[in-house]
């Protein structure tokens, strides 16, 4: 998942108003206000211009303003990377395309996560890594590296996070005895300028929830630096009660964890999609899939015992599929974009929620969108991006058999629109204002 | 008790004893802690829900009561992929082998 900066908003017209303070001409209205997000595409933009039927699956991470870094793997077992730049048009340019390494099989899963501004960690199949790092349009390829020797897995090294700026925490189900399911487990890995050590690996427990129990994702979420918390779900009717259980881990200033016993997130929820986000040192945000009509989120609060305990969860209309991929984006310090990729043997869609997040850490809906992007039903990959120097913009990535991965820019028109129990107050229902400049609204009178 | 159905399908997302509303009038099943967006939901007070009534097999409207939801699908444990099953397995099987395989190959290298 793209793990976005805070977008930054201003101006003065309505497209790119943010939520914040807001001005009535009769006095302050702010936290009143909400803007309703309606995804607005441009055009379609291929930017992995491979063969047909190649791309097994990418990831993507922001680079700089308007810029990105794909890092994708294709069907005749190469990986390759691309510094991608979004115009003023927002039509996608590839800037640069480097080819990091081969694999020997084609059909898993790469990972990156972002190390800092220019450099970021790779996975490759398997158990191996590899820094890049963007330098002006070009992009460096570090050594290639095995990261986690003896071990490997079918879904490895996609949800990691960063500790101390340079140590990456892995986390994945660990396939390394004969049976192919086995155990979760998490790895640390120390980046000293482009040179990749492992620290250690440990396996999470019995009780941390694999994939024979109905896990389809193992999540790591940074709660500081030097805490995470790896996530995952056990399935109804399986080897056992359906549950979200999480694992709290401390990690040294050497990388080495001390790993907290496995506690239960939420009870009688957790299959498939699973999905996770940083709040703050004791807070994160969970969304998951219960049905195939319903998506739940919710803030998780870490307890000083390293339990759990999770707040009011809104409960989100489902796309009538069961939801395989989950994306969480931080859009600005109070909403969340959550989206849900609809798995189904004809395609997919993916549905784009607006979330808002109040003061005592409910989520509220803002909107619902179908994205109407078609992707093929054997990706399992997708990911979101929300570019901060594009305000009110965001990007989304998929693929496609017939034209690789493209990309498409969708703005985020922002209806300011007013909380329900405004209407008693202001004597406005559901009102659309006008956004003059920022901090500064006329709001109709009824 | 408390039922909340999806006003677009009458599909039932949350059965429960106790009902409260949040500030911006979500309606939040106390028990549960769930809230839903509250305009997409109705609710419901009823005096009982059978027990073999589960939040998205079924649906719930006044004139209909309870009836089964035509779109409800039970959950697919294993082969997700839209692929036949044998398919899926002879996939499964040929990835552990390969898998396998490349632990062995990256301890010996």
């Amino acid at each position: 998942m793209g793990k976005c900066k805070i977008l930054q908003g201003g101006g003065s017209t309505i497209s790119n108003a943010v939520v914040g303070e807001y001005y009535s001409e009769t006095g302050t209205i702010k936290s009143n206000m909400f803007l309703q997000y309606v995804a607005t595409r441009t055009l379609k933009t291929t930017i992995a211009n491979v063969k047909e039927d190649q791309v097994v699956n990418w990831v993507a991470e922001p680079v700089s303003d308007h810029r990105f870094l794909l890092y994708y793997s294709t069907s005749d077992k190469q990986i390759y990377a691309s510094l991608c730049e979004i115009n003023s048009n927002n039509m996608v340019s590839v800037l640069n395309t480097v080819l990091v390494g081969t694999v020997s099989s084609s059909g898993y899963f790469t990972g990156m996560v972002k190390l800092s501004e220019n450099k970021f960690f790779c996975t490759l199949y398997s158990a191996r890594a590899v820094i890049l790092t963007v330098s002006g349009d070009t992009i460096q390829v570090g050594t290639i590296t095995n990261i986690i020797p003896n071990h490997s897995c079918m879904k490895p090294y996609v949800h990691m996070a960063v500790v101390r700026s340079n140590i990456v925490v892995i986390p994945f189900f660990d396939g390394s005895t004969s049976e192919f399911y086995n155990q979760g487990a998490v790895a640390t890995i120390k980046v000293e300028g482009t040179s990749i050590s492992t620290i250690e690996v440990v396996a999470l427990g019995a009780t941390f929830p694999y994939p024979y129990q109905g896990s389809n994702n193992i999540e790591c979420v940074a709660l500081s630096e030097d805490k995470v918390c790896v996530v995952s779900g056990a399935l109804s009717g399986t080897d056992s009660a359906p549950q979200i259980r999480g694992t709290v881990i401390t990690i040294d200033t050497n990388g080495k964890m001390t790993v907290g016993t496995t506690n239960v997130i939420m009870n009688n929820n957790g299959y498939t999609g699973l999905a996770t986000s940083h709040m703050d040192d004791t807070h994160f945000v969970l969304a998951w899939s219960v049905s195939n009509t319903v998506t739940q989120i919710g803030v998780v609060t870490v307890n000083a015992n390293n339990t759990f305990s999770i707040g009011t969860r809104l409960s989100l209309k489902g796309t009538g599929y069961w939801d395989y991929d989950i994306t969480i984006t931080k859009y600005d310090e109070n909403t969340y974009l959550l989206t849900t990729r609809a798995s189904s043997s004809s395609g997919a869609n993916i549905y784009c929620y607006a979330l808002a997040l109040s003061a005592n850490n409910v989520f509220s809906q803002l909107s619902r969108s179908n994205l109407e992007l078609t992707v093929s039903s054997s990706s399992q990959l997708y990911d979101i991006l929300a570019l901060p120097a594009l305000s009110g913009f965001f990007l989304m990535l998929g693929y496609q058999n017939t034209t690789g991965i493209w990309a498409q820019a969708f703005s985020l028109e922002a209806k300011i629109i007013c909380k329900p129990y405004v209407d008693t107050v202001y004597g406005v229902s559901k009102t659309r204002a006008t956004a003059l400049s920022p901090g500064k609204v006329i709001i109709p009178s009824a | 008790m408390y039922i909340i159905t999806l006003k677009e399908t009458e599909e039932i997302v949350g059965i429960g004893n106790l009902l409260e509303y949040l500030d911006n009038g979500y309606p939040v099943l106390t028990e549960e802690n769930v809230c839903f967006p509250r305009d997409e939901v109705k609710v419901f007070e009823v005096e009982d829900v059978s027990e073999q009534i589960f939040v998205g097999q079924y649906c719930y409207s006044e004139t209909s009561g309870f009836y089964e939801n035509p779109n409800w699908k039970p959950v697919d444990k294993s082969n997700i992929f839209g692929v036949p099953d044998d398919v899926y397995l002879l996939i499964k099987e040929q990835a552990i082998i390969e898998i396998q395989q490349e632990v062995t190959n990256n301890a010996n290298s």
